[in-house]
């Protein structure tokens, strides 16, 4: 599991990505399928998914529909306009990210090499 | 799950100082899921799930969740606030400080306009006048010297008329910039404070 600090950078575009990927989910459905295609390195807390889901609702990224589901309230978010705009440029900054990062701290060796 | 149970949760959430009508909605759905799960695993009872979703989802001090949701909602609008306060700030402090720059060059002028009609009346009285001088000749040389300082004086009082003007802008600047920022920001950390506790 990585930590707290190393995933604040790169929740955002998570986020946009699953969502842009999936359409709309919510927040439970968000921190589980995070949790399982990363077979469970990266664990999204609640105390970090909120505040960035309503951050990225309230500067026009994300939408949400309500949905009563039993007696609960369950909203969805989904991209807007702006939101889907945003998707390439974050994933791309994370994917040079990643390679910056691989050019500093070298790639891992193989026991052959 | 009952209404009573859902109930439960929201005032659970309630009571540790959520208020974000919003955010209370997306956590109860959150817990209530988790419960539900936990639930149909174990077969444990509302209220021991209920404590192990606490447990397993919330912080130790759930408000921390509000509070950085407040933060990072208004993280933008603040810092366009902190940069007019400031720069309000810094235009203020350059007005105050030239405001008294002038200030001091008109004083300086008009003890130099003093001190000259006195050296000149000195002057003038031990060098030129005679005993015998009328007070109509008196006067015409008080306005001699009158006029030979005047465009001094004059200088001093545009001095002073700029110096009030830039004091009532550098006022009015920081009545509107900084000083607002400072109550606003010492209103919101009283209120995260009242949050916290």
């Amino acid at each position: 599991m990585y930590s707290r600090e190393l995933l604040k950078g790169i929740l955002k575009p998570i986020i946009l990505k699953l969502l842009n990927d999936h359409g709309k989910m919510y927040g439970y459905e968000i921190v589980q399928h995070v949790k399982a295609s990363s077979q469970g390195k990266v664990l999204i807390k609640e105390g970090s998914l909120y505040p960035s889901l309503h951050a990225l609702t309230k500067e026009g990224y994300l939408e949400t529909e309500a949905v009563m589901v039993g007696n609960r309230t369950r909203k969805y978010y989904r991209l807007t306009g702006k939101g889907k705009e945003a998707v390439a440029p974050a994933v791309n900054e994370v994917i040079e990210f990643q390679a910056t990062l691989s050019t500093l701290f070298g790639k891992p060796k193989t026991a052959l090499s | 799950m009952s209404n009573a149970e859902i109930n439960t949760i929201r005032e659970y959430l309630k009571q540790h100082g959520f208020s974000n009508v919003a955010l209370i909605d997306d956590l109860v759905d959150h817990l209530a899921t988790e419960i539900e799960l936990i639930q149909a695993d174990t077969g444990a009872d509302f209220e021991e799930a209920f404590t192990s979703a606490k447990e397993k989802l919330l912080p130790e001090t759930p408000h921390e969740l509000e509070i950085d949701l407040k933060l990072l909602t208004t993280q933008k609008h603040n810092i366009m606030i902190k940069k007019i306060a400031f720069i309000g700030g810094y235009l203020s402090a350059i007005c105050l400080t030239v405001s008294i720059l002038f200030a001091i060059l008109s004083f300086q002028n008009n003890y130099q306009v003093s001190i000259r009609r006195k050296v000149i009346k000195s002057q003038y009285l031990s060098s030129n006048i005679q005993e015998e001088a009328t007070p109509e000749t008196i006067s015409d040389i008080y306005n001699t010297y009158h006029n030979e300082t005047s465009l001094l004086k004059l200088q001093s009082l545009n001095q002073l008329g700029i110096s009030q003007m830039l004091m009532v802008v550098s006022i009015l600047i920081f009545s509107t910039t900084y000083l607002p920022y400072q109550f606003y920001s010492r209103y919101q950390r009283s209120e995260l404070e009242l949050l916290a506790s």
